[in-house]
């Protein structure tokens, strides 16, 4: 090929040195195109193609910091609608408008509490729709590059594509977040972005990956426990096709997803051999008042004066902290506390004795020796 | 010919099948260049946990998370941002990148860059990340922010390019990735993993709580503005700085001329006594030219060639004088001796008489100032004090700046026909209050409307945004005169109101003191939260109404005296006194250095039996020590109210104020 390159153009050898280059350059991109045929071969297409699956939905509020907007994405050909679950929805007079214009009421089929979605529908009749295929959710990794498109502020009125704005998944993590001073209810993993996609009005919008496949659906605003700042997060699509399917059939579903449970027989600082500080301030220390001798934590060297700081790596700031946490571990489990002492910070690693020995103690003190 | 249109059209359409599918590609080859550039960086990227200490900071509550620092060396030094040590917690612990938790100890902190270097004792060698030139960095290039809040295990990631370089005068460089708490203390890296700088939040202009705060420029979190200060720098200073001694910004100790530091010159106007300018031999009127070489044209130029030196850097400074030109090596220092405003012991009249020519009439001379003593009288025009001449008020404050109390100073005045031209040693600032005798009227003009009305007629002012009430009282009626004002911080509710107003009714005429009496937005009284209302509130009134910055005063009993404190302190340039009724300094409030430009006068009043007054009579202490002239009134009775406060107490407020403008 590059011969009838050479006798076509019979040119001298800088050209061709030229044109052997930007062949050859081509070539090999043609071919990892090739491979690649589905990545985002155009991302004007993948972000048309997508925003077509997006909602904006018209509803209750219009005051100040309380916007009668938000976005949804369709789930289904026939008009399912997934949203956020919020004082929008909360009318009969519910609007939602399609990518091209058309203009429906919609119809609240049910919601879920914890993970603030609603499902609505749509009355439309022909089986047309473009829709995102819960099922076919895919999930991503740190440091891939997602789309998050919505109608965050309302900038997209009638047949106009909602907005797309794009970054990087920053980190897939807990939900660790509060509204006011109240904690969310939601507390499973989400996608934590790099991209401001969590505004007024993006609540229900779509999180996809350049290939345009769904991997989230926006949250409502939240700030974040850990930093205090404003969180921008998406709920992982991948678990929702269950959820959605879970809400149109009526069901009830739990008030908190991810909280921890806790144990059906706790383990206590008592059952280790040692007493914290009376608990008389709102954020009492949790210093070791005192250590029983012989006990597992007098075995493992806890003394009194010590000052636990983290119970299992989860830091510990008050006497109720440390009882809260000891609550969520059974009896019998092995824990590992952290304690400063003198500056120095050291590792303990302590388990109850045998409940047998505690019965024995319990039986000896209700009869007496 | 032909041959040559041939080969234009492969190239073109090679040209044009690598633009598609580079289009096609780069998308994932850059996302795969991100996640092997993260991998690279992350052993070296550590989670901080802090135990204990404050749980605000100023208004601000710290969120307890996690956050980040960087690993500089291997034997277990780490950097991180000023920002995660604000709360001063009493522990650090460093989780390592094997996943033990391990005791930091905070070595010293760079209070120019807002960095703290921490030094964790690991019994293995630690990762130490690749640094880029800081020569090499560019605008454009991909830059990579690590934070290590979210999970203990994988670094969060957020994507930009480097968005400018040399920002802050020359200390940071810009980004356009996400950076907050998030990833404050985590680094900034290139395509290839290796350390752009350091990620700290930092305020583009001198910030209300000084630029030293620990918590300015936060609220850019996740903007799309970011700074990094370059490791480079921060590796450079690491043998200085493991000695443990914090790095402090050098200071020259000069006080320049005010204005658009863009258009002026660095002319001085004061110099610090015992400062490395005072040591070199500068005087006002100097003009720096040039700074290790460089030359300076402008203050925002020699600003960027000092903001980014250290205290005990040293550097070869050149200005001019006159003619002459004189070159001095000069060795920054940290901290400066208290400023204090120098004193002659003149009242000025605060209007020009018609038909007068230019300067400032003598309203009343001070007893036994310098003024006095060089037998200055009222009705004299002060023509000239120093080497400046004095056309205007402003003139004369200035003027004034370049002197120290105790240093001489000529001056000149007209009486009549004559010139008298004296010699004086000045004073400082006094902190006595005038006897009402020396206080005659300081306006030519007469008031068109001499009687007062009963009740005074108060007249409510809207703040957009803002619930709370707001009341005023003006001065004059006409609305050219420039008043004083007395922003009266008022508990209770618009009763009180009224009555403050119907107590001030006479003395804001005769005095010419517009007052200001704003409630709080809260049910519960006055708290910090106020402050920006109270900011909106000033800047509406400077808007709406002719006002004196040097005669402003903000006032408030208790919890709102606190508050009146932490507003004057703040905005110094816009209040120049303040006066507080049972009330001492804010507990969490770092009291800022006296500055030449902006003057404040301090009142303490105190009722008997108050429960703070060991703390009152402490702060006194600190305020003048810091060098604001603070004067102190006892009350014959307790008061529980503002509006409680007697006439007498009322005409020695108002004495005090009307000395504001003391030149």
């Amino acid at each position: 090929m590059i011969c009838e390159i050479y006798k076509l153009l019979r040119c001298n050898r800088r050209m061709l040195a030229h044109c052997v280059r930007f062949h050859i350059a081509s070539c090999v991109l043609f071919t990892f195109l090739a491979a690649n045929a589905t990545w985002g071969a155009n991302l004007q297409q993948t972000i048309r193609e997508a925003q077509a699956k997006v909602v904006k939905i018209y509803g209750a509020g219009g005051l100040r910091g309380m916007e009668a907007y938000q976005t949804g994405i369709l789930i289904s050909p026939s008009g399912d609608v997934l949203t956020a679950l919020s004082y929008v929805l909360d009318t009969d007079d519910l609007t939602v408008i399609l990518d091209d214009g058309r203009k429906w009421q919609a119809e609240l089929l049910g919601s879920d509490p914890a993970r603030e979605l609603a499902v609505l529908h749509l009355a439309v009749e022909e089986q047309s729709l473009n829709y995102f295929d819960l099922q076919e959710a895919v999930e991503v990794e740190v440091g891939q590059r997602v789309l998050a498109l919505s109608n965050l502020y309302g900038i997209a009125t009638g047949e106009e594509p909602v907005s797309v704005l794009q970054g990087v998944v920053t980190a897939e993590a807990p939900l660790d977040a509060r509204r006011g001073s109240e904690r969310s209810r939601y507390r499973d993993s989400v996608y934590i972005l790099d991209v401001v996609a969590n505004n007024p009005g993006a609540a229900g919008g779509a999180l996809v990956d350049w290939q345009g496949r769904l991997v989230g659906v926006l949250g409502k605003e939240l700030r974040s426990r850990m930093t205090g700042t404003w969180l921008n997060y998406a709920l992982p699509a991948k678990d929702l096709a269950q959820v959605v399917d879970d809400i149109k059939a009526g069901k009830e579903l739990q008030q908190v997803v991810g909280e921890r449970v806790a144990a059906e027989e706790s383990l206590s600082a008592e059952s280790l051999g040692f007493q914290l500080v009376p608990d008389v301030l709102p954020r009492t220390p949790p210093y070791i008042d005192s250590v029983r001798p012989d006990s597992p934590a007098d075995r493992a060297g806890l003394r009194t004066d010590d000052l636990i700081v983290f119970v299992d790596r989860e830091p510990i700031a008050s006497c109720k902290a440390f009882h809260r946490a000891f609550g969520f571990r059974e009896f019998d489990e092995l824990v590992s506390l952290s304690i400063l002492r003198d500056g120095a910070l050291l590792e303990f690693h302590l388990q109850a004795e045998e409940v047998q020995a505690v019965v024995d103690d319990e039986g000896e003190a209700g009869t007496g020796p | 010919m032909r041959f040559r249109v041939v080969f234009f059209l492969i190239i073109a359409l090679g040209c044009f099948s690598i633009a598609n599918a580079e289009r096609a590609d780069l998308g994932l080859l850059e996302e795969q260049a991100f996640q092997a550039a993260v991998e690279r960086a992350a052993t070296s990227v550590v989670q901080i946990r802090t135990v204990g200490g404050l749980d605000r900071v100023g208004k601000t509550v710290i969120a307890q998370g996690p956050t980040t620092g960087l690993i500089i060396s291997a034997d277990g030094y780490i950097v991180s941002s000023a920002f995660n040590f604000a709360q001063q917690p009493t522990s650090i612990l460093v989780q390592t990148p094997s996943g033990k938790q391990v005791p930091a100890k905070l070595v010293a902190r760079d209070k120019n860059r807002m960095l703290v270097l921490l030094k964790v004792d690991s019994d293995v060698p630690l990762t130490v990340p690749e640094t880029v030139p800081t020569g090499e960095i560019h605008v454009g290039q991909w830059a990579i922010a690590l934070g290590r809040t979210f999970q203990a295990d994988r670094v969060g990631v957020s994507v930009g390019i480097v968005s400018a370089l040399n920002r802050m005068f020359g200390r940071v460089i810009q980004t356009d990735a996400s950076v907050s708490v998030a990833n404050y203390g985590g680094p900034l890296i290139d395509l290839h993993g290796r350390v752009l700088g350091v990620l700290v939040p930092m305020a583009p202009q001198q910030s209300a709580g000084g630029e030293q705060n620990e918590l300015a420029g936060t609220e850019f979190y996740d903007s799309g503005i970011g700074f990094a200060v370059p490791l480079e720098h921060v590796l450079g200073v690491l043998q200085r700085w493991r000695q443990g001694e914090d790095l402090l910004p050098g200071k020259l100790g000069v006080g320049l001329k005010q204005g658009n530091a863009h258009l002026q010159s660095p002319r001085i106007t004061s110099v610090w006594p015992g400062s490395p300018a005072a040591t070199a031999g500068w005087q006002p009127g100097d003009v720096i030219v040039a700074v290790d070489g460089h030359a300076v044209g402008t203050q925002a130029q020699l600003r960027f060639q000092v903001k980014p030196l250290y205290a005990g850097d040293r550097v070869a400074v050149r200005i001019r004088r006159g003619e002459q030109e004189i070159e001095s090596q000069i060795t920054l220092a940290g901290e400066l001796g208290a400023y204090r405003h120098a004193f002659l012991g003149l009242l000025p009249m605060r209007d020009a008489s018609r038909g007068e020519e230019k300067g400032v009439t003598v309203r009343s001379v001070w007893p036994d100032s310098p003024a006095a003593k060089a037998g200055v009288r009222s009705g004299d025009v002060l023509k000239k004090i120093g080497e400046t001449e004095v056309h205007s008020l402003g003139d004369a404050f200035e003027a004034m700046e370049s002197f120290q109390p105790n240093s001489t100073a000529k001056f000149v005045v007209r009486r009549e026909k004559r010139k008298i031209s004296r010699t004086v040693k000045l004073g400082a600032l006094p902190e006595e209050i005038l006897l009402r005798e020396f206080l005659p009227r300081a306006f030519h003009v007469e008031d068109s409307q001499p009687t007062d009305q009963h009740p005074a007629e108060l007249v409510p002012l809207k703040l957009p945004e803002f619930s709370a009430e707001v009341w005023f009282l003006s001065a004059f009626d006409e609305k050219d005169r420039r008043a004083g004002l007395l922003l009266w911080l008022a508990e209770q509710g618009s009763e009180e109101a009224q009555q403050l107003a119907d107590a001030w009714q006479t003395i804001r005429r005769r005095d010419g003191v517009t007052l200001l009496i704003a409630h709080p937005q809260s049910e519960a009284g006055f708290s910090a939260d106020d402050l920006e209302y109270l900011e909106t509130l000033l800047r509406t009134a400077r808007q709406r109404m002719r006002i004196d910055p040097r005669r402003s005063a903000v006032a408030g009993r208790g919890k709102a005296g606190q508050l009146a404190f932490a507003l004057a302190l703040r905005r110094k340039n816009k209040i120049g006194g303040v006066i507080s009724i049972d009330a001492p300094l804010p507990r969490a409030l770092k009291l800022p250095a006296n500055l030449p430009g902006n003057r404040l006068a301090v009142l303490v009043i105190e009722s008997p039996g108050s429960s703070f007054a060991p703390l009152i009579h402490k702060n006194i202490e600190q305020l003048r020590e810091a060098g604001y002239p603070t004067s102190w009134l006892q009350l014959p009775a307790a008061v529980h109210e503002d509006t409680e406060l007697d006439g007498l107490a009322r005409e020695s407020i108002a004495r005090w104020f009307d000395g504001l403008d003391k030149l």
